[in-house]
C-alpha cells in the first residue's frame, strides 16, 4: 500500500522526467529532424564545430566570457565564467551559413576587505539559446536568454534581496567590412520581467582593432578598442556604456584562442541585477581568456 | 587538454544541467579549463600548463519559481603531464561557497573560502577504461577542519554505435572522495548514460546521464548536511 508521501515523490518523478525528455528532445530536435540531404559535398552539417558561426561580442559585459576584473576605482574583484557551446553548424551549398547553440554564464562581483577576504556582493546566471546566420561581412543573431540575479550573502544584514528573473529575445546585427573593424547594433524585449519594468532595449556598438604585430616568443599581438551602449527603457531610461581599451595576445595570427587584458570604464546602471536601478561608474583592469 | 577532466567526479569544470528526480531542486554548472601552453619534448613526455573556472548554482522548485539556495565558485590553475598511458595532474584550487538569496533571513550563511593542492594519477590503457586516484590538502580552510582528502574511481564506456555518423557509446562512471573534516563519511557519485560526438576522436561531445549522489552536500554552505539524491543531467563537454 502506497502513502501519500510515496505518490508525492513518484509525481515529482514524473515531473522531473517530463522535464528532462523536454530538454533532451528540443537539444535534439536539429539533429533529428535536419534533412539528410544536408549530408551532401557541397553541404556540411557540423556538430560542436571549433567557433562559432557569429563571434562573440567582447565589449558587451553579459556576453559569455571567462575573465577577472579588479575594479579600480573601488575595492571590489569581478569574475566572469561563461561557454557558448554551438551544437549545430550548417553550411549549405548556397546561401548563408547557419549555427545554432546554446550559452550560460555566470558573473560574480566580490568585495575585497583585505587579508584575502571576498565577500559576495552579487551573482547574476545567464542561460539561453541562439540561431545565427552569417553571409560575407554580416551576421546576425537571435538569442533568447533567462536571466536571475541574487544578492550576495555578504549583505543578508543590509540588503534586502527581491526576485530578479527575466527573459528576453534580442536580435543583433553584425557588420565586419575589414579586419579592423566590427560594429553592431540589435533590439531586444524581456518577455518576462520580475520586477516589472519597461521591457524594451537597444544596442550598438563597435570594435577597432590594429594590425597585427609580432609580440612575444613568435606570437603576435593587436590593440583593441570596444565600445559598448545599451539603451534600456527600464529604471526610468537608462544608457549602459562600457569601454575597454587593450591588447589582444593570441598564439598565431588568425587564431580565435586569445589572452585580452584592457582597461575598462563602465558607466550607467549596474549590469548586476539585484542593483539595476543604481548608478554604476567604474574603472578597471580586466584580463580576458577567449576560448 | 592533456589531461582529460574527470567525468565522473562533479566538482570537475564542465557545463550542464541537472534535475534532482528525488527532490524539487535543480543544479546549473558553468565551467572552463583554458589550457595555456603545453610542451612536446622529443622524450614521449607531454606538459601542459593552464588555468580553469566554475561556477554551481543549486535552486529549488517551486512552480514556475526557482529561488537560489547555494551558489558555489571554484578557480585555480593547473599543472599537468601526459606519457603513454598514465597522465597526472597538480592543481592549486580555491574554493567559495556562498548562501543563496532565498535563504536571506532563515539561515545565516558561514564564511565557506579554502584553498588546496591536489594530485591525480590517471591510467588508461583502452578506450573503454580509465581509471583514477588523488590526493589533495586544503592549505587554508574556513571553516577550518582536517585538510587530507583522497578521491578514486572510473570510467567504462561501451563500444560504439554510429548515429547521424558520430560515435555513441554508453558510460558508467563511479567516483568516491574522502574528506578528512568529515572523517565517517564516504562521498560516492555514479553515472550511468550515453555520450555523442560528432566525429570519432573529437574531444567534444554531449552526456545524458542518470546520476546517483550519496553523501555530505558538495555545495559549501551545506557541507555538514547529509545529501542523497538521484538526478538526470546533460553536459556539454567542451
Amino acid at each position: 500500500m502506497m502513502n501519500t508521501g510515496d505518490w508525492g515523490s513518484i509525481l515529482i518523478l514524473k515531473h522531473r522526467i517530463r522535464t528532462f525528455v523536454f530538454i533532451i528532445v528540443f537539444m535534439g530536435l536539429g539533429s533529428v529532424f535536419s534533412p539528410k540531404s544536408a549530408w551532401t559535398q557541397e553541404s556540411r552539417l557540423i556538430f560542436m564545430p571549433d567557433e562559432p558561426l557569429y563571434n562573440s561580442l567582447i565589449g558587451d559585459p553579459r556576453e559569455p566570457q571567462c575573465a577577472i576584473i579588479a575594479q579600480t576605482s573601488q575595492s571590489r574583484y569581478e569574475g566572469l565564467i561563461g561557454k557558448t557551446i554551438e551544437l549545430l553548424q550548417w553550411t549549405p551549398k548556397d546561401g548563408p551559413d547557419w549555427g545554432w547553440g546554446i550559452e550560460g554564464a555566470s558573473f560574480i562581483e566580490l568585495d575585497s576587505l583585505g587579508g584575502g577576504v571576498f565577500p559576495e556582493r552579487v551573482s547574476d546566471w545567464y542561460l539561453g539559446m541562439y540561431f545565427s546566420e552569417s553571409e560575407g561581412d554580416l551576421s546576425n543573431r537571435l538569442e533568447y536568454i533567462h536571466v536571475s540575479s541574487h544578492l550576495g550573502d555578504e549583505l543578508f544584514d543590509t540588503v534586502q534581496r527581491f526576485i530578479y528573473t527575466r527573459e528576453s529575445f534580442r536580435f543583433t546585427s553584425s557588420y565586419t567590412p575589414v579586419d579592423n573593424l566590427r560594429l553592431y547594433a540589435g533590439v531586444g524585449y524581456w518577455g518576462h520581467m520580475a520586477p516589472a519594468d519597461k521591457p524594451f532595449f537597444i544596442h550598438c556598438g563597435t570594435e577597432l582593432y590594429t594590425d597585427p604585430f609580432h609580440f612575444i616568443a613568435g606570437t603576435f599581438g593587436r590593440g583593441y578598442f570596444t565600445c559598448d551602449l545599451k539603451f534600456k527603457d527600464e529604471a526610468g531610461g537608462v544608457v549602459d556604456q562600457a569601454y575597454q581599451f587593450g591588447l589582444k595576445w593570441t598564439w598565431k595570427k588568425d587564431s580565435h584562442q586569445a589572452i585580452r587584458m584592457a582597461v575598462l570604464y563602465d558607466n550607467g546602471n549596474s549590469e548586476y541585477g539585484q542593483f539595476y536601478r543604481q548608478q554604476d561608474n567604474r574603472w578597471g583592469l580586466g584580463i580576458y581568456f577567449d576560448p | 587538454m592533456l589531461f582529460h577532466n574527470l567525468v565522473g567526479d562533479l566538482r570537475e569544470p564542465q557545463t550542464g544541467l541537472v534535475a534532482y528526480t528525488t527532490q524539487n531542486r535543480y543544479e546549473g554548472e558553468v565551467g572552463a579549463t583554458v589550457e595555456l601552453l603545453r610542451y612536446l619534448p622529443s622524450n614521449g613526455f607531454q606538459w601542459a600548463w593552464g588555468i580553469f573556472g566554475e561556477g554551481f548554482i543549486l535552486l529549488d522548485e517551486y512552480g514556475a519559481t526557482f529561488p537560489m539556495r547555494d551558489g558555489d565558485w571554484y578557480a585555480g590553475m593547473y599543472v599537468s603531464e601526459k606519457s603513454g598511458d598514465f597522465s597526472h595532474r597538480l592543481e592549486f584550487e580555491h574554493e567559495s561557497s556562498h548562501l543563496g538569496d532565498s535563504l536571506q533571513g532563515l539561515q545565516t550563511p558561514t564564511f565557506f573560502s579554502r584553498e588546496n593542492l591536489n594530485f591525480t594519477s590517471s591510467w588508461q590503457p583502452n578506450d573503454a577504461l580509465r581509471l583514477h586516484v588523488g590526493i589533495g590538502y586544503w592549505e587554508n580552510m574556513a571553516p577550518s577542519g582536517g585538510p587530507l582528502f583522497l578521491s578514486w574511481g572510473g570510467e567504462v564506456y561501451s563500444p560504439s554505435t554510429d548515429i547521424l555518423d558520430g560515435p555513441l557509446r554508453g558510460f558508467s562512471t563511479l567516483h568516491f572522495d574522502w574528506k578528512q573534516e568529515y572523517s565517517d563519511v564516504l562521498y560516492v557519485t555514479w553515472e550511468a548514460g550515453v555520450q555523442w560526438k560528432f566525429k570519432k576522436g573529437e574531444t567534444r561531445d554531449v552526456r545524458v546521464a542518470l546520476i546517483y549522489y550519496d553523501g555530505n552536500s558538495e555545495f559549501g554552505q551545506f557541507a555538514s548536511t547529509h545529501d542523497e539524491h538521484w538526478g538526470l543531467g546533460v553536459y556539454f563537454d567542451p
